[in-house]
């Protein structure tokens, strides 16, 4: 965690040289916000303006509705946390979402009962993590470039053994107990329930067990990590399956809500809102940094800014332009609190 | 004498009328003759291209199949391009195109504006232009679809009847697909135009979805519980109006909200018509527009016009389906590949 700018440093330097106590440029309490907090904060005015422009908008209903609507990119962003935290990067988290998903319907419209089609989807999305993993930790290949790859041969795979050229696969009505996961236990929508579930185990996983906490001294240093004993090729393969695996439950979340599974995401751009939302939650991209409270600050910006404009009815073109804005000054504010100098950028501090 | 002279006259008559037959049946052979040769020459083994927005969307795919049986069984090189949603590549897959000069391009536009300029050169270059369901700006030789106005204006008509009767809270939510296309374009005219003639009729909603199921969902789900007394839903796609369908089953309002919805008779709208989750389609029926498409093709093909002078419209007929007119050749089944 950053506290103190280059020039803050100085400043005090030269205060201490004369003797005197210099007032550095940021006052000490905001500095220590975080990035996650910074989020949070901004979260929490826009969410104040939108209460007060808009009746409806600070209630129950509504706040699980606007939960609902980010649960499956809170899941997805999840998944994806513990690869980028591991200095990772998954592109092919969407094929683990929709090919596994699709295989469970297709599963499903076969006849096989909702149990077994789910392990059925679970494995092609196991096996998705694990190719990533491999070729990643073996074969050497940068993140970016293996899961991008990944993700066109595993479209294609699916068009070809699984989903034929449609690319949509409905849930056949038979599946009840399947599709009643998209509905609400007591008012409150079961996806909510599954993602917060879900953030409290990996917030466990990450800052309570020990290969949480591997996976943070490997993407801090990845070096310093192999040479003091942690097996960071397993601990690769671990990471990109569980980002698989965690993609897949994103995807029977989403195909029990739309009681459909359209394959056609894999090639869209919803990965790149997965990694924003980790990102502007305080995921760092270079590594070792960031929480599960990154991706809910990030996830809930997102869903407030997503749910206040579509109750105030703007158009398209103001929603992108308050979007843009918002989140320029969520990393604005980050940038000018936590300026990056020449200590703070080297890797590993 | 009477009895012979009438059998000779008889006797005339059939002949005469004989040799007419045979005489009449020889031009008929003649004709088909001249127009087979006539079609070996203009249509056979000519090319048509075909380039959807994608070609895994039901819609497109049903046209594609269609045509392609239709050009398999008369001899015509049929040949499809995918830039799955890609504008740029479609861009990028229609320079291709006009470089490997086909005789027809069967052209899907993402919007009124990107493929334009190309549309132009592809004429220019000697090649027919069939536009289909979302046009450019550019007028080519031929239009075939929907004509979005007057789809607009019949569908607010039905939500309107429906929405502004005593006892229904008059109010109304539209969810648009892609705003710049034309075809949006054209239904948000026409349906705004009728919208403004009811003064009672209260829009709360108007988002767009961007032919998406779970955007589409996702904004109906706010809307549904800011207004849970709506009383319609009018969307611009069933594909993505889907999503809206089952917000509203979540929301357990599944006989109180009345969803509109169009397509082309894809599923699963008729399926959602049976179960009360779609009120009312608007199909304009897509194996006739790929009959239609197929049919202009070789109309241009013989008609040795200069491509870029012709501008047809073939506009489309929509059929209001609703769950008590629904029939098993409403929608179109797709073969599974």
């Amino acid at each position: 965690m950053r506290l103190e700018s280059a020039e803050d440093v100085r400043i005090n330097a030269a205060g201490d040289a004369a003797g005197v106590a210099l007032p550095t440029r940021t006052p000490s309490r905001l500095k220590r916000l975080t990035q996650e907090q910074i989020v949070l904060i901004t979260t929490l005015v826009l969410a104040g303006v939108f209460a007060v422009l808009i009746p409806g908008f600070a209630t129950v209903r509504n706040i699980l509705t606007l939960l609902n609507s980010i649960a499956v990119l809170g899941i997805l962003s999840l998944g994806a946390a513990i690869v980028i935290i591991g200095r990772g990067l998954d592109i092919s988290q969407v094929a683990s979402l929709a090919i596994g998903a699709a295989m469970a319907a297709v599963v499903m419209q076969a006849g096989g009962s909702v149990p077994w089609a789910i392990c059925c989807g679970f494995a092609v999305s196991l096996a998705i993590g694990l190719v990533n993993g491999l070729v990643i930790a073996f074969i050497e290949v940068p993140p970016l470039f293996a899961t991008l790859a990944t993700n066109l041969l595993m479209f294609g795979l699916a068009q070809i053994f699984i989903v034929g050229s449609t690319l949509l696969v409905y849930v056949p009505k038979s599946a009840a107990s399947f599709l009643a996961l998209g509905r609400n236990v007591a008012d409150v929508p079961i996806p909510v329930l599954i993602f917060l579930g879900l953030a409290l185990i990996v917030h466990l996983f990450l800052s309570r067990t020990r290969i949480g906490r591997f996976i943070y001294a490997h993407g801090d240093n990845p070096e310093a990590a192999r040479l003091s004993g942690i097996p960071t090729r397993p601990l690769t393969v671990l990471e990109y399956s569980l980002c698989a695996v965690i993609g897949y439950l994103a995807g029977l979340v989403l195909m029990a809500t739309l009681s459909s599974i359209d394959t056609q995401i894999v090639m869209g751009t919803e990965i790149f809102n997965v990694i924003l939302v980790a990102v502007l939650g305080g995921v760092s991209l270079v590594g070792g940094r960031g929480s599960v409270l990154s991706v809910i600050a990030g996830g809930l910006l997102i869903g407030v800014m997503l749910n206040g404009m579509t109750l105030l009815n703007l158009g398209n073109d103001t929603q992108n332009i308050f979007r843009g804005l918002v989140l320029l000054a969520a990393i604005v504010g980050d940038n000018l609190l936590h300026p990056r100098d020449e200590e703070t950028a080297r890797h590993g501090d | 004498m009477k009895p012979l002279l009438g059998g000779i006259m008889a006797l005339v008559a059939g002949a005469a009328l004989a040799c007419l037959d045979a005489g009449t049946a020889a031009a008929q052979g003649n004709t088909a003759q001249q127009l087979q040769e006539q079609w070996n020459k203009d249509v056979v083994g000519k090319t048509v291209v075909y380039i959807p927005v994608a070609y895994s969307v039901p819609l497109t795919r049903i046209w594609g199949e269609r045509m392609q049986m239709i050009a398999d069984r008369l001899g015509i090189k049929y040949e499809i391009r995918d830039p799955n949603f890609d504008t740029q590549r479609e861009e990028q897959l229609l320079e291709a195109e006009i470089g490997q000069h086909p005789d027809v391009l069967i052209v899907h536009n993402p919007n009124v504006q990107v493929l334009a300029p190309a549309l132009q050169r592809a004429e220019n270059a000697g090649i027919y232009v069939i536009q289909i369901n979302m046009a450019s700006r550019y007028k080519s030789d031929a239009f075939i679809g929907v004509q979005p106005n007057e789809l607009g204006v019949e569908m607010a008509d039905a939500v309107v009847k429906a929405c502004d009767a005593p006892g229904t809270s008059h109010k109304i939510a539209l969810m648009d697909g892609e705003v710049t296309s034309a075809y949006s374009l054209g239904i948000m005219e026409g349906a705004t135009s009728v919208f403004k003639q009811h003064a009672d009729i209260q829009i709360v909603s108007n988002q767009a979805a961007n032919w998406d199921s779970k955007t589409a969902h996702d904004k109906a789900a706010t809307v549904l519980q800011a207004h849970p007394d709506l009383c319609g839903y009018m969307g611009w796609w069933s594909g993505q109006d889907s999503g809206i369908a089952q917000a509203v089953k979540q929301a357990g309002l599944s006989n109180k909200v009345k969803i509109f919805t169009t397509d082309g008779g894809e599923q699963p709208a008729c399926q959602y018509l049976k179960e009360g989750l779609f009120y009312e389609d608007f199909i304009y029926p897509a194996v006739l527009q790929a009959d239609q498409m197929m049919s202009t093709a070789m109309t241009l093909l013989q008609s040795h016009t200069k491509p870029g002078t012709m501008h047809l419209a073939i506009f489309s007929p929509v059929i209001p389906t609703t769950a008590e007119n629904v029939t098993p050749t409403s929608c179109t089944e797709l073969s599974q590949k």
